[in-house]
C-alpha cells in the first residue's frame, strides 16, 4: 500500500477545509455559523496538519535507486580545462554542503513558521486565542530546532570500527612474543605528560623499567629491559574525558576520579547506564552497566592479549585515567563480564 | 492593532512550559528513565532552566509591583 498517497490525499482534504474556513472567515462564503476566531483557529490547525502530512508523505515515499549516467569518454581534444574542472568541483561541493531537510527539521520549521504566522494574525485581529497558539507553536518550533541531536551515531558502528584495530594489536603482540603483563605508565615515565603509554615486557616476570630508562628510549621497541611501548586503545577516550571534565587527570587525585567519573560516563557522555567506582588501598574496582562498548568488549573477550592485559577501549581509557590521577603504574588485574554481557567488572592494581 | 496578551498571560504560559520541560528533562535523565531517545538532553535541560528562570523573573516583577504599589 502506498502510504504516501494516503498522506497526500488527507493533506489535500485538510487544505480544502482550511481554505473554506478561511473564506468563511473573510465572509466571501457562508459556511459556518460559529465564531470567526474559532473558524480561523481551525483553519490554521488544518494548514499545520496539511504541512505535516505532506512532510510525512514525502518521507514515506518509496525510494528507488536512480542509476547514475556514465560519463561519456571524452576525446583527447575535448579535455575539460582547469577552470571547468574547478566549476564542476565547486558545484559538487555546494550540492554536498546543502543542509538536508529531514522529518524532524521539517516539523520544527513548520511549527515555527506557523507560530510566527499565528502571532502576526493575533496582532492583526486582536485575538488572544491566536496569540496563545502562536506563542506556543513558535516556542516549541524553536525548541525542537535547538534540541535536535546533530550527529547521531549508531551503536554498532563503534564495535565495527574498534574491533579490527584491537585484533591487529592482539596479533602483533602474540606474533612478536611479548608475554608480559601490560603496565599503564604514569606521566613521570613520559616526555609528554598528557599522553598515555602502555608497556609490555618481552618476558613474563620482568621488572618494570625506571622512568629514566623509558624516557631515554621513548620509542615503540624498548631494549633495556626488552619490551614494547604502545599507545593504549583507550588513550583518545581519556583525552575526551579530560576535555569534557575541563581538567587533566594529572592535576587531580583518585578521590576526584572516584567522585566525578560515574557522572561523566552516565550523564555527560552517556557511555553507560550505571557506573560504580571504588578505590581501596592499591586497588580500584570499576563496575560498568550496559555500556555502549559492550559488543566491543565481548569481541575483545576472544582476543587473549587484549582481554588479559590491555582491556577493551573503555577499560583501557579508565586505566589511563587512573594511572594519571594516581601517578603510579597500573595493571588490569581482573576482568569479569556478566553472562548477558551487560555488566563489566574490572579490577585495577596500582603498582 | 495591539498584542492581545498581557504580561500575566505570558507568565502563565511560561509557568506551564517550564513545568513540562522540567518534567521531560528529568524523565529523560539517564538515572531515571529512557536514555535511547536521540535528542540533546543537555540542551533540553538548559532550555528548561532558561524558561523556569524567565517565569521566576515574572514572579519577582509581580512581587516588586505588589510591594511598591501605593
Amino acid at each position: 500500500m502506498r502510504y504516501d498517497y494516503i498522506s497526500y490525499i488527507i493533506a489535500i482534504l485538510c487544505l480544502i477545509l482550511a481554505a473554506l474556513l478561511f473564506m468563511g472567515y473573510t465572509q466571501q462564503i457562508q459556511i459556518t455559523t460559529g465564531n470567526k476566531v474559532t473558524d480561523l483557529t481551525i483553519a490554521m490547525f488544518s494548514t499545520i496538519l496539511c504541512s505535516v502530512l505532506l512532510g510525512i508523505g514525502y518521507m514515506a515515499r518509496p525510494k528507488k535507486p536512480t542509476p547514475t549516467p556514465l560519463a561519456a569518454p571524452l576525446p583527447s581534444q575535448q579535455k575539460p580545462t582547469e577552470t571547468e574542472l574547478m566549476k564542476e568541483f565547486k558545484k559538487l561541493e555546494r550540492t554536498q554542503l546543502k543542509p538536508r531537510l529531514n522529518l524532524a527539521n521539517t516539523v520544527s520549521l513548520v511549527l515555527f513558521g506557523t507560530g510566527i504566522a499565528a502571532l502576526t494574525a493575533s496582532i492583526w485581529y486582536s485575538s488572544s486565542t491566536l496569540a496563545f497558539i502562536g506563542l506556543g507553536l513558535t516556542f516549541w518550533g524553536a525548541l525542537f530546532l535547538y534540541i535536535r541531536t546533530e550527529k547521531p551515531i549508531q551503536e554498532n558502528l563503534i564495535d565495527k570500527t574498534a574491533s579490527p584495530s584491537l585484533a591487529t594489536l592482539n596479533q602483533m603482540i602474540t606474533e612478536l612474543g611479548f608475554k608480559g603483563q601490560a603496565v599503564y605508565l604514569p606521566p613521570e615515565y613520559l616526555r609528554d605528560i598528557e599522553s598515555s603509554k602502555v608497556f609490555i615486557a618481552k618476558q613474563e616476570k620482568t621488572r618494570l623499567p625506571t622512568p629514566n630508562q623509558i624516557q631515554k628510549q621513548e620509542k615503540m621497541f624498548v631494549t633495556k629491559p626488552e619490551g614494547i611501548l604502545l599507545t593504549p586503545p583507550g588513550a583518545d577516550l581519556t583525552n575526551l574525558f579530560e576535555k569534557t571534565l575541563d581538567t587533566s587527570f594529572t592535576r587531580v587525585d583518585l578521590q576526584y576520579f572516584e567522585r566525578n567519573m560515574p557522572r561523566l560516563l552516565v550523564e555527560d557522555l552517556e557511555i553507560a547506564e550505571n557506573v560504580e567506582i571504588q578505590a581501596k588501598e592499591n586497588k580500584v574496582y570499576v563496575k560498568i552497566e550496559n555500556s555502549i562498548y559492550k559488543k566491543t568488549h565481548t569481541e575483545t573477550e576472544k582476543l587473549l592479549n587484549v582481554r588479559g592485559s590491555l582491556g577493551c577501549p573503555i577499560c583501557s581509557a579508565l586505566a589511563c585515567a587512573i594511572t594519571k590521577a594516581a601517578g603510579k603504574p597500573v595493571t588490569i588485574e581482573n576482568h569479569q563480564t556478566s553472562e548477558d554481557g551487560r555488566t563489566i567488572t574490572t579490577e585495577y592494581r596500582l603498582l | 492593532m495591539s498584542f492581545p496578551l498581557t504580561f500575566w498571560d505570558i507568565s502563565l504560559l511560561l509557568a506551564i512550559t517550564a513545568i513540562i520541560l522540567l518534567i521531560t528533562s528529568e524523565m529523560l535523565s539517564p538515572y531515571h528513565g529512557k536514555i535511547n531517545i536521540r535528542i540533546d538532553k543537555k540542551k533540553l535541560k538548559n532550555a528548561a532552566f532558561a524558561v523556569s528562570i524567565l517565569f521566576l523573573a515574572t514572579v519577582a516583577i509581580r512581587i516588586v509591583n505588589i510591594i511598591l504599589a501605593p
